[in-house]
């Protein structure tokens, strides 16, 4: 088993086999990575040896998509089964997953799909969380979504059901600043209002988007991770970086990826933030588990 | 409108273009027809790049056009049933072979492209060299069970495809594709102990061997067994290449 290594409060990329061989050969230097925790549930082969050197090098972090803590129909077990394996074997610093469903009584969409925040769904995440909790030995990182419609069954603002799934169900906040911005432009709501409790927040995303002209006119953001941060999720970040202090803080590129040096590059706007607002510069271990 | 009741539609509006009824009266949306569509689109996208990643030969005999036009139907009919998304497409072959519109090789280039993938996923194993295996005493040749590659993948296939897929995998492409024949045969996949994938023929013979082996039999009933059936059998020869092709990676002298 491979020895934990906490994720330090720094900026750090998204890992993507485009950039597998490089990073390898070069090990630059690269504060941490994360991977998407399903890329790796083979039984064998290359790709679980390749994750073996790099979490010999790196800190690594595990950002899952398909639990689908949001599914009406329960956690899928054997999805939890492989997770927890990677888990024993790797120890990633931190292991997170998204605020959505992805199933429903066994088909599976492979995206990440929206929920109402009302009580009915407080309930059923903080169930399906504690669950995955238990079962994994860990606490978990919960991701805000970026969602393109929104629901009239809802009884709160979306900021304040992740505060309160937070204190009920004992997990943590992966904040993507990002899906704020497109949530926000999208379901007509301030970003700069939204506001998660910063004792919740144990990692931090930064991505691009691609603004669409809908049929009847009107402009939409779809969260494509295909481009650098623009200027206003920037302008957002520093906001949320001067409210947290430093936070272990990721560039997510995931589609018409750029070379390893752009990724490095855009990182660094995000270290350069953190240098400015951070007052600490140790490690801290993201190992609290709830129990 | 409880939970699963959303869930539902949404899953059936993604696959099967149903009307989302009732849920609808629940949205709130700018343009509810753009805000299901990203939705509907970022699914469909996700499998049919999967389809197109996983059957990259079978990509290139149909092209662009064809393979999205036969990969929408696919998809249409097969929801996908895994979390993994590496793990969806694995009836493709089978999907192809039963339409009758489209090219009759691509089912056996689909059965070879996924044979690398299933190979490529397969569980680790440790191997025994056949340098070793020289060493066994004869004596103890009668307790000898062997064990297979846990990544070896059969292809029973109708049509001598093997050079088209060879010739799409390369990097260095020849000026000339090369043709297609019509003549069945079985082409064994694997993963070695290198990580790469590889393909071998293989005899009706040596997939028997193989067979047996599976089976946990000792290596002198394979032999009595393939001896009935060859008796020019040359079991030397093909023990040599089962075991240097990994086929056949570990033995046990019970």
């Amino acid at each position: 088993m491979i020895k934990e290594i906490a994720i330090p409060k720094k900026a750090g990329i998204g890992l993507r086999s485009k950039h597998h061989q490089e990073i390898l050969e070069t090990t630059p230097d690269i504060a941490w990575l994360e991977v998407h925790t399903e890329n790796f549930f083979a039984k064998g082969g290359s790709t679980l040896n390749f994750l073996e050197k790099i979490t010999n090098t790196y800190p690594i972090s595990f950002h899952g998509v398909s639990l689908s803590l949001g599914s009406a129909d329960g956690l899928n077990k054997e999805h939890l089964v492989h997770l927890k394996k990677l888990i024993d074997r790797f120890n990633p610093g931190l292991v997170s997953e998204h605020l959505s469903w992805t199933s429903y009584n066994g088909t599976y969409t492979h995206d990440l799909l929206p929920l109402p925040y009302n009580k009915e769904a407080l309930n059923l995440l903080s169930n399906n969380i504690e669950q995955a909790q238990e079962f994994l030995g860990r606490q978990i990182l919960i991701e805000n979504p970026s969602t393109y419609l929104a629901f009239k069954s809802s009884s709160m603002s979306e900021d304040d059901f992740i505060n309160s799934l937070a204190e009920k169900s004992g997990c943590a906040v992966l904040l993507d600043v990002n899906n704020i911005y497109v949530s926000g432009n999208n379901n007509g709501f301030d970003p700069l209002r939204y506001k998660i409790d910063k004792k919740h927040i144990k990692e931090i995303h930064l991505a691009g988007h691609t603004f669409i002209t809908t049929s009847k006119g009107g402009k939409m953001i779809v969260d494509t991770h295909d481009d650098f941060v623009c200027s206003d999720v920037w302008k957002l970040y520093e906001n949320t970086i001067k409210y947290t202090g430093a936070v272990p803080t990721l560039i997510e590129w995931d589609d018409k990826l750029p070379t390893l040096q752009t990724l490095l590059e855009e990182s660094q706007k995000a270290q350069n933030i953190i240098n400015i607002y951070d007052k600490q510069h140790d490690t801290q271990r993201h190992t609290e588990t709830v129990y | 409108m409880t939970l699963k009741d959303i869930q539902k539609q949404f899953i059936d509006f993604i696959y099967s273009n149903k009307e989302f009824s009732s849920a609808k009266k629940d949205i709130i949306s700018p343009s509810f027809e753009d805000s299901m569509m990203i939705y509907r689109r970022h699914v469909w996208f996700s499998l049919i790049n999967t389809l197109e990643t996983h059957y990259e030969s079978v990509l290139n005999l149909l092209g662009d056009k064809l393979f999205l036009k036969v990969a929408k139907e696919y998809v249409s009919k097969h929801p996908s049933n895994t979390p993994d998304l590496e793990l969806y497409g694995f009836k493709f072959p089978e999907f192809l072979r039963k339409n009758k519109s489209i090219s009759r090789y691509s089912s056996d280039l689909a059965t070879i492209d996924i044979s690398y993938v299933k190979a490529s996923i397969a569980e680790d194993f440790e191997i025994n060299t056949f340098q070793e295996f020289q060493n066994i005493k004869q004596d103890d040749y009668e307790k000898i069970i062997f064990h297979v590659n846990p990544t070896n993948i059969i292809c029973n296939l109708r049509y001598d495809v093997i050079h088209y897929f060879e010739h799409i995998k390369s990097t260095q492409k020849d000026k000339t594709t090369p043709q297609i024949g019509a003549h069945e045969n079985i082409i064994i996949t694997n993963r070695n102990s290198d990580n790469n994938i590889q393909h071998q023929n293989i005899s009706s013979l040596e997939l028997e061997f193989l067979n047996q082996c599976n089976k946990g039999e000792k290596f002198i009933n394979i032999f009595e067994k393939l001896y009935k059936i060859d008796q020019d059998i040359n079991l030397q020869k093909i023990l040599s290449k089962l075991i240097e092709n990994q086929l056949i990676i570990k033995f046990t002298i019970n």
